[in-house]
């Protein structure tokens, strides 16, 4: 499963729980401040850290960190925390009339910033739970994220871990300067270009053509950009997304739709295409076989670039 | 001269009564005596869309009580649409254009009395046909039914968009209609337009219950009877014209089912199906947009051949646009012809209004001087200073612009040496030099090597032939562009990005941006600049009126009343149907 997430029933908490509250709060200790009658009042125990504002996103806000429900601490119970929201929502449908359904929505960490990111969210798209008599339905979104939706007002208790996607929300993102070399056929005043997360995946930014010491062609560029991050090449100027370097899976001969290349923390990053061609070249590439089009191959899902026979990963370093 | 001609106007009605859905009633049997000549009748009424009467330019109107000029389908959207925005400003002092311009309008203005009531009088003349034919089994007949409709539901679209609720026009009825507010004028149309398209799966017996309860006058929709899945002909209505109106109808939800001009209602998911439409009038109307060469121009040689290479955007808006590959780029044209097809709200004006004698040729031996740029719209190309120091005519802007769309004359020196220059001082001077002129508009063929030595054609050398295209593909990808990034699911595997690019490739203008809310405000400006769009795209954005809107531009202060974010209805119509009281005073008018 891509996403992991540990959502666990109070009922169910000692069997199933990852992490273990000092105490749990009852019914009682969270309805005391707050309207469980007309509202829906959550109290969410996160296991990790938080060190941001935690805010509970959904249908009765547009699903944006705008107007979100910021959670409140709740005292006594280290951990724990309280969003409280209108059972009932005024929705629009389609024809832009209105109609009233049921809360939806589900408990987001902030990332250090202060920035919002679904990265950081509970939730378990295959589970029921069942709390305190009450049933809140987890259902899975269109793009598989997980929604919790409440039936009726009342007071929920979750334990749940929240989902982590690579960097935790308490840790800064480390930068580094990454320098990259494209080892690939040259075409006259043709360019390749890079895109990615640094520049927002918007117009790609040149590659300078050079030699390396043995005399072959090489394209290189450098950016700035925090790890786990990622970056593709495509051919400069061009807005045809099909016109991005192709990886094949050597195993099975098919392409591996749109292979991104991950940040990490080597900076100096090699890639060899030199057997590869420009789909927007104007001047033939005599020398290259038309079947010999990829230099790369996926293996175990990570990325595995191969020159003169020897392996490396994306990041420039020797894998066998 | 275009030869595809394919109007049969016919005489058939004088006049249109305001406050009834009726036609002419003066005599009270003159629509039940007339005998009814279907192919006529359905002829004027895609003949509405390009003429104001029953003989051009003047002299036999169709709407009664006001100027025929400004009774004109497209010149009076158009003006209402961009007299009021930051894309140019009016010169001439017509009665009511003081108060368009700067957004102090009032329910007697008579140039929103001249939209009005064009608009009933297209749908009067519809239902008229509608109802004469709702009998009919067959097929030609069926199809044309299905047509009316669309156009029918094209006027409708223009009520929603910029009036708030009117009267609810379904059949011919010497009875004054009653109202709908414009969350039910918007229902009505998106079910309209889906069962036109073949989308009926939202539409149901009780819906269709609910509709007749509100409107006795609906009629039961005929469920089947679907647009032709490809055009006929440019200057017909497809299938595709209803994506584009739905389409258009999701983008503005938040506005239109709303029935207070000062609030917006909470999106839905109307930004999915505004991008889903979007997605099926690019991929799948079988349009496409128009490419080519940037533009050239070898300046200084005034009588050389072969001086001009026309960009595909420029093309779109030339003499020949119903056959230089503007025609696949249009949803709709709009027919406009020299000899047979003239009108003083169409082709002519926007090519003369734009226009003085001191610029190069126009296409027609006429022009006004009358509507120039604001200096705002000359900013969303250049900077303020870079612009002040930029003096070249429209064939050179888009040069220096690196931008086809710039079709700006700042300076033009004449064979004899006589220079002539726009200034951008703006400040609502009624000077048509004191802004660049917009000279998107011409009625030379892009045939033409050399627009300098252009000479009037003989004939009627006034009237140009462009076609004026009502809708463009290009405001499908920059609508798919916005549903995006408002939220909306990307549909069909394109981009918000790629959409954006698509335009700016076009027309030659960079592609290194940042896609953000206010880029693409500004980038309906530069693609749409004198198209009749402006206003409503300034009121999505929420840019308009209303407490947060804060653009400025000339003629208009941040902070405007909400109300003006619509029209009023016309005061004649409301004093003389009773059923409409209340209406204006309800959104402050």
């Amino acid at each position: 499963m891509k996403k992991i997430f540990s959502f666990v029933a109070v009922a169910l908490a000692s069997a199933a729980m990852v992490a273990d509250p000092a105490k749990t709060p009852t019914v009682g200790d969270v309805s005391a401040n707050f309207d469980a009658t007309s509202n829906v009042v959550l109290a969410v125990y996160f296991d990790e850290e938080v060190c941001n504002d935690v805010v509970f996103v959904g249908n009765h806000q547009g699903w944006q960190l705008e107007g979100a429900t910021k959670a409140q601490e709740l005292d006594g119970f280290d951990g724990w925390y309280i969003f409280e929201a209108p059972a009932e929502v005024e929705q629009t449908k389609d024809d832009g009339t209105t109609e009233t359904v049921a809360l939806q929505g589900k408990p987001v960490q902030l990332k250090k910033d202060g920035s919002f990111s679904w990265d950081f969210q509970t939730g378990d798209p295959d589970s029921w739970v069942s709390l305190g008599g009450q049933e809140a339905e987890i259902s899975a979104g269109y793009d598989g994220e997980a929604n919790l939706t409440w039936p009726s007002a009342g007071v929920y208790i979750y334990e749940s871990k929240y989902f982590k996607n690579h960097n935790s929300p308490c840790v800064e993102a480390k930068s580094h300067e990454y320098h990259v070399t494209l080892y690939a056929p040259s075409c006259g005043g043709f360019k390749p270009a890079i895109i990615g997360d640094f520049n927002s995946w918007s117009e790609g930014v040149a590659m300078t053509e050079d030699m390396d010491d043995n005399g072959a062609t090489i394209y290189t560029a450098s950016f700035t950009d925090e790890e786990k991050h990622a970056f593709k090449f495509k051919e400069v100027n061009d807005t045809d997304w099909s016109n991005q370097i192709v990886l094949y899976n050597e195993e099975d001969d098919t392409s591996y739709d749109n292979p991104n290349i991950t940040l990490g923390e080597v900076t100096d990053i090699k890639i060899d295409y030199s057997n590869g061609t420009w789909t927007l070249c104007t001047d033939a590439v005599d020398n290259i076989a038309a079947d010999v089009v990829a230099t790369k191959v996926i293996r175990d899902g990570q990325i595995v670039i191969l020159k003169d026979g020897v392996e490396f990963n994306v990041l420039g370093a020797q894998v066998k | 001269m275009k030869n595809n001609k394919i109007f049969l106007v016919a005489s058939l009605f004088a006049a249109c009564v305001l406050s009834s859905c009726s036609l002419d009633r003066e005599p009270q049997d003159t629509y039940t005596k007339t005998q009814f000549d279907q192919d006529a009748v359905f002829a004027k009424i895609y003949a509405t869309f390009g003429t104001t009467g029953q003989k051009g330019p003047d002299g036999s109107g169709d709407v009664d009580g006001i100027d025929e000029g400004t009774s004109s389908f497209y010149r009076m959207f158009w003006e209402l649409n961009e007299f009021c925005t930051d894309d140019g400003w009016w010169i001439w002092n017509d009665v009511g254009l003081a108060e368009i311009r700067t957004q102090e309008w009032t329910k007697s203005n008579a140039l929103v009395r001249g939209l009005y009531s064009r608009l009933y009088f297209d749908i009067t003349l519809c239902n008229h046909f509608l109802d004469k034919t709702r009998e009919a089994t067959d097929e030609k007949t069926l199809k044309q039914i299905a047509e009316v409709r669309m156009i029918r539901a094209i006027n409708y679209y223009y009520l929603v968009d910029m009036f708030c609720g009117g009267p609810m026009c379904l059949t011919v009825d010497p009875d004054n209609p009653m109202p709908a507010t414009r969350s039910e004028m918007y229902r009505w149309l998106l079910y309209e337009c889906k069962d036109l398209c073949g989308d009926d799966n939202d539409i149901n017996a009780d819906t269709e219950k609910e509709f007749k309860a509100k409107f006795p006058a609906h009629v039961i929709r005929p469920y089947g009877n679907n647009l032709p899945d490809s055009r006929e002909n440019m200057y017909r209505v497809d299938r595709s014209v209803a994506w584009f109106i739905l389409m258009r109808l999701y983008l503005n939800q938040p506005i239109y089912a709303s029935d207070s001009p000062d609030k917006q209602i909470a999106p839905g998911s109307c930004y999915n199906s505004a991008a889903w439409y979007a997605s099926r009038v690019i991929k799948e109307s079988g349009r496409k947009l128009l490419t080519g060469d940037a533009a050239n121009y070898v300046d200084g040689a005034t009588n050389a051949d072969d001086v001009a290479t026309y960009s595909a955007y420029q093309k779109l808006f030339m003499g020949d646009n119903n056959s230089n590959g503007a025609q696949d780029e249009a949803l709709l044209m709009i027919y406009q012809d020299a000899n047979y097809c003239q009108s003083w709200g169409g082709a002519r004006f926007v090519i003369n209004a734009m226009r003085d004698a001191n610029m190069m040729p126009n296409g027609s031996s006429d022009s006004w001087s009358c509507f120039r740029t604001s200096p705002e719209l000359i900013t969303l190309f250049f900077t303020k200073s870079d612009a002040e120091a930029t003096m070249a005519h429209e064939y050179i802007m888009p040069v220096l612009a690196g931008d086809d769309r710039a079709t700006f004359c700042s300076e033009y020196v004449k064979e004899d040496g006589t220079t002539s220059t726009w200034s951008l001082v703006g400040g609502k001077a009624a000077d048509f030099n004191a802004s660049w002129a917009d000279a998107k508009w011409t009625g030379i063929y892009s045939t033409s090597k050399n627009p300098y030595v252009w000479s009037s054609p003989i004939g009627e050398p006034a009237w140009p032939d462009t076609d004026l295209p009502l809708f463009r593909l290009a405001e499908a990808y920059l609508s798919y562009a916005e549903a995006v990034m408002q939220g909306g699911n990307e549909a069909q595997g394109l981009t918000a990005k790629e959409c954006v690019d698509a335009i700016r490739s076009r027309a030659h203008a960079s592609l290194n941006y940042n896609l953000t809310n206010s880029f693409l405000l500004d980038e309906w400006g530069r693609e749409f600049h004198a198209e009749g769009l402006r206003r409503s795209v300034l009121v999505r954005f929420g840019q308009f009126a209303g407490e947060k809107a804060d653009k400025t531009w000339e003629g208009h202060t941040a902070g405007k009343e909400a109300k003006y974010n619509v029209y009023p209805i016309p005061e004649t119509d409301e004093t003389a149907n009773k059923n409409l009281a209340g209406l204006n005073a309800a959104i402050g008018y």
